[in-house]
């Protein structure tokens, strides 16, 4: 059935909006008319199936269209203000599944995964949720609008048992995930306590184990220094035993004239944490030391050798 | 390397302000608020605010605000903090404050916070890091920051701190460049930034910084313009911004214009739009190009555009 059929009732209403030549969107002709009996039903405030079903066009044409997404929650609660139960979630569940789609198709839209949270709490059906999510960060594993959605979920509604197994699957899928290694912190933070020893040491082990695999991760280091840097590093000597032997490398090739192209082999990270560890020691000899590896560093990271010139100057910076 | 192309850019800007025929026209409607003040920004910035005609945005603000005092994206969309927040920018830069009924528009963002500090983005109740610092920066605009819970919002900013020193949209969520600005911001307007780590989190932000010379918003992304700003001016506000390579920033912002047909895109190669063009002209006015007005950090507003404000409340309190 043609929309114009559908709507013969209505009027459409045009867009009406400066700044400016004030002049008609001229996208394509199906834009104008979806957009101009969308326009209509906003203003009478018309909540009934075809007004539902005619959002699901706006949608599809822009779903960035947060209006849009409004008017149907707004149109799915009056249309089942007089509903039994089992219609009213029926219908909730039938947006959810709209919202499978969308959330598919428009992954980066903030939209969608709020929608997708409201027919969350009318559904009621948590589990489903982690099982979707895995399946939108198998295709996009950094998502950060599926993360936000999965935590919401999580601590909503209690869901923490398999989550650390899930976590370790995804790093181990690609151990440069930075949004896995924050989930990971995320977890211990609601279910342990992440200050104690056995915490802290099962995650130096944990990161570790990341970092021999692969020196240069930039989110491995940020999660070993995350964890330890609050309790302070002197109660867990393996971690400066760890650094020490990955710059070795580095000590070695930094002391003559560095080449071209060998700065990608060298662990900046390990020579930074080391740096963070002997500044904090507070002795002559470290703070030498460090002083000394904050020259080489300017050398290693040209781009930011401000920052390393100011670090040589900050015996205890950021200890 | 090509310089700052300043003609092309105010002509692309004017063209794709007028062009309701085109695509980016089209599917934007829902935002054109913020779009406006994307474009209204970047010609202030170039000295050409006078492109756009003043009546008629002003005129356009108005009609999308709601009895509420919020304003919506666009006529007929309804309220957002969003664009509220770009509405009240808009009128700052072409000096109509005065048209606007402040009491309002602070009843507006004041409903909108929550019990925990934080803020909804509207009646629908998404929260985000990004409507507290549109709360903030909208009332500290308009010089009534009393008219909300500071020490709360503050609290919840401080919630949203993860262990790399960065932040998230809500608690919990990833450290990314763009939510690091807005808690940045908020915290820097509300005369609180000792309240972020200053280093751990400088070190964060300058970590962005990829070989390239361009910026990127978490670890492992590819450098975009747009993040030439909400880097920078973090760095900016917890005086880092020395830490990264300036001139390589400057250079790989250069090269995402279009030279020829003006605008920047959000890499090199990529097709301009208004959104990358203001923020890299953002970005250039933040790293002190002399051909540029100064740009504030905070309130993403000019800094005489502020100056002008503050002297124009203070003389109407003499
Ligand atoms: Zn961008």
């Amino acid at each position: 059935m043609k929309l114009a059929d559908v709507f013969s009732d209505l009027e459409p209403l045009e867009q009406n909006e400066g700044p400016q030549p004030v002049v008609q969107i001229a996208a394509t002709p199906q834009f104008v008319e979806v957009m101009g009996y969308f326009r209509r039903v906003l203003v009478n405030q018309e909540f009934s199936q075809r007004a539902l079903q005619l959002s699901a066009q706006a949608i599809a044409l822009n779903a960035a269209n947060y209006t849009a997404w409004q008017f149907r929650r707004r149109c799915l609660t009056e249309l089942h203000a007089a509903s039994s139960e089992e219609q009213r979630l029926a219908a909730w569940r039938d947006e959810l599944e709209f919202c499978d789609e969308q959330c598919r198709n428009n992954m980066k839209n903030y939209q969608v995964w709020f929608h997708r949270r409201a027919c969350v709490e009318q559904v009621g059906e948590p589990q489903k949720e982690l099982q979707f999510i895995e399946e939108i960060l198998a295709e996009d594993a950094k998502n950060y609008h599926a993360w936000g959605h999965r935590q919401w979920a999580l601590r909503t509604y209690s869901l923490w048992a398999d989550e650390l197994s899930f976590v370790e699957r995804l790093i181990k899928e690609d151990l440069r995930n930075n949004s896995a290694w924050n989930q990971r912190y995320y977890v211990l933070q609601h279910t342990t306590d992440i200050k104690s020893p056995e915490v802290v040491k099962a995650e130096i082990a944990f990161a570790s184990k990341w970092i021999e695999i692969e020196p240069n991760n930039d989110s491995s280091w940020a999660y070993l220094k995350g964890i330890v840097r609050p309790v302070g590093y002197s109660a867990y000597p393996e971690v400066q035993q760890m650094c020490e032997r990955l710059a070795a490398g580095a000590l070695d090739e930094a002391a003559g004239p560095t080449q071209e192209g060998d700065a990608s082999k060298i662990c900046l990270n390990a020579l930074s944490l080391l740096v963070d560890i002997l500044q904090a020691q507070n002795t002559p000899k470290g703070t030498a030391r460090a002083e000394a590896l904050c020259k080489q560093l300017q050398r290693l990271d040209p781009i930011r050798i401000n920052y390393w010139i100011w670090r040589a100057q900050q015996p205890r910076a950021m200890g | 390397m090509e310089g700052f192309a300043r003609e092309a850019h105010r002509a692309y800007i004017k063209r794709v302000s007028e062009d309701a025929d085109s695509f980016e026209y089209a599917v934007s409607e829902h935002l054109r608020m913020s779009g406006v003040y994307w474009a209204a920004s970047a010609l202030y910035l170039v000295g050409a605010l006078d492109d756009l005609n003043r009546d008629d945005v002003i005129a356009f603000v108005f009609k999308c605000q709601h009895d509420c005092g919020g304003f919506g994206g666009n006529v007929e969309h309804d309220p957002h903090i969003l664009y509220t927040l770009s509405a009240v920018q808009i009128l700052c830069l072409f000096d109509a404050l005065d048209q606007l009924d402040v009491e309002k528009v602070l009843a507006y963002i004041g409903s909108l916070q929550q019990p925990d500090g934080s803020f909804y983005g509207d009646e629908w109740g998404e929260v985000d890091t990004r409507f507290t610092y549109c709360a903030l920066c909208c009332a500290s605009i308009l010089g009534r920051l009393d008219a909300l819970d500071v020490p709360r919002a503050i609290h919840y900013i401080r919630a949203c701190e993860n262990f790399d020193g960065g932040f998230g949209c809500v608690p919990g969520g990833e450290s990314h460049a763009g939510q690091v600005f807005t808690c940045v911001g908020a915290l820097a307007i509300a005369g609180a930034l000792e309240h972020c780590q200053r280093d751990l989190l400088g070190w964060w932000l300058c970590e962005r910084q990829t070989p390239g010379g361009g910026l990127n918003g978490r670890p492992q992304k590819d450098a975009d313009v747009c993040y030439s700003w909400w880097v920078l001016s973090a760095l900016s506000l917890l005086e880092r911004d020395a830490w990264i390579d300036s001139a390589a920033l400057r250079k790989f912002i250069l090269s995402c214009q279009d030279v020829q047909g003006g605008g920047i895109a959000d890499k090199p190669g990529d097709e301009a739009d208004v959104f990358h063009t203001f923020f890299g002209i953002a970005g250039l006015s933040l790293l002190h190009d002399e051909s540029l007005e100064q740009i504030d950090a905070a309130h993403a507003l000019p800094v005489k555009v502020l100056e002008r404000i503050q002297s124009q409340r203070k003389a109407a309190s003499d």
